[in-house]
């Protein structure tokens, strides 16, 4: 049972890699930004982080859609894959949003 | 215990093109089933449908009798190889087999010459050992049925007969469904053939059924 589960995370880790970079790139400059302006900028970031994220899906789900039978012949859904991965990448962003406000 | 995956009642088209509209196909453990068909039959999209990657208008998937109603499937239950290359280029052999369950002996006794790729990443190698490794995959973990869409494709012949050797193994565990164009291939590992065509299942029992049906020169 937790090998099972230690398999899914390490599946779900392993999907996000694929896009992880370019998504960590945009939430940093969304900090700096914010670190900058302050608190006023959060709802255009957001809604920058959100557009970017929707780019990122058109782009996998075009250019490496084979790889989903991957995840799916190991038990993991597409939806599964996307709702994980881009919930931790949103909250990741927003949890940093709040920090960067704090230290400034 | 024998389990069966059965698949009929599918209906897809393509504008004013019926792709397929009279499939029945039944698969049970400890069998291999071919399925052949020219170019654009609609082999791929049957398998496709079985899969759950395709959505057909109509289809009914069952396996023990129990219909598959939604697009998720269970890799206890199947596990598909499709045509093209589908395992990330960036993942090493040996983290490959550990998502798989497998162990790389085992894989190493069949195919001697991968032992060199234990920590290589599977996009450094070439066309023909990537697809044997993505049909031990889906060949040898553990499933009911396994759906494999042309797994000569790219391979050697001297590999093509090991890979003979696993289904005929393997087909003793599990319903294994097969496609592609190497028909004596198929037929030394299958129990039995099908053939589609106009979107219709012929069952097939001998060469001469494959003439009559167009796929080979009589």
């Amino acid at each position: 049972m937790i090998a099972a589960k230690t398999r899914t995370l390490r599946l779900l880790f392993t999907f996000y890699t694929s896009y992880a970079i370019v998504s960590l790139l945009i939430t940093c400059c969304c900090l700096i930004i914010s670190f900058t302006y302050g608190i006023g900028t959060f709802t255009a970031l957001f809604w920058f982080k959100i557009i970017t994220l929707g780019l990122i899906f058109y782009f996998i789900n075009s250019y490496k859609r084979d790889e989903y039978y991957y995840y799916k012949n190991l038990g993991l859904h597409k939806r599964i894959l996307w709702i994980s991965t881009l919930s931790f990448d949103i909250l990741l962003f927003i949890l940093l949003f709040i920090l960067s406000i704090m230290i400034r | 215990m024998i389990h069966s995956l059965e698949i009929d009642s599918i209906f897809l088209e393509y504008g004013l093109k019926k792709v397929l509209q009279n499939v029945y196909i039944k698969s049970e453990t400890g069998k291999a089933t071919g399925l052949l068909g020219r170019n654009g039959a609609g082999k791929s999209c049957l398998l496709k449908i079985v899969f759950g990657e395709l959505d057909a208008g109509n289809k009914s998937v069952r396996i023990d009798g129990k219909p598959i109603l939604h697009d998720y499937r269970k890799p206890d239950d199947l596990r598909y190889l499709p045509q093209r290359r589908f395992i990330p280029g960036f993942l090493r052999l040996n983290r490959i087999f550990k998502d798989f369950n497998l162990d790389f002996n085992d894989f190493i006794n069949e195919f001697p010459d991968f032992e060199k790729y234990y920590k290589t990443r599977i996009k450094n190698l070439s066309g023909g050992e990537r697809r044997i490794v993505e049909i031990y995959m889906i060949l040898v973990a553990k499933t009911k049925f396994c759906i494999l869409d042309e797994p000569f494709s790219q391979i050697m012949p001297l590999h093509i007969e090991i890979i003979k050797k696993l289904i005929l193994r393997e087909k003793q565990y599990k319903g294994i469904i097969i496609t592609d164009h190497l028909y004596q291939d198929i037929i030394d590992v299958c129990n039995n053939i099908y053939v589609l065509k106009n979107g219709k299942t012929h069952i097939v029992y001998s060469l001469r059924d494959l003439e009559i049906l167009e796929y080979i020169n009589a």
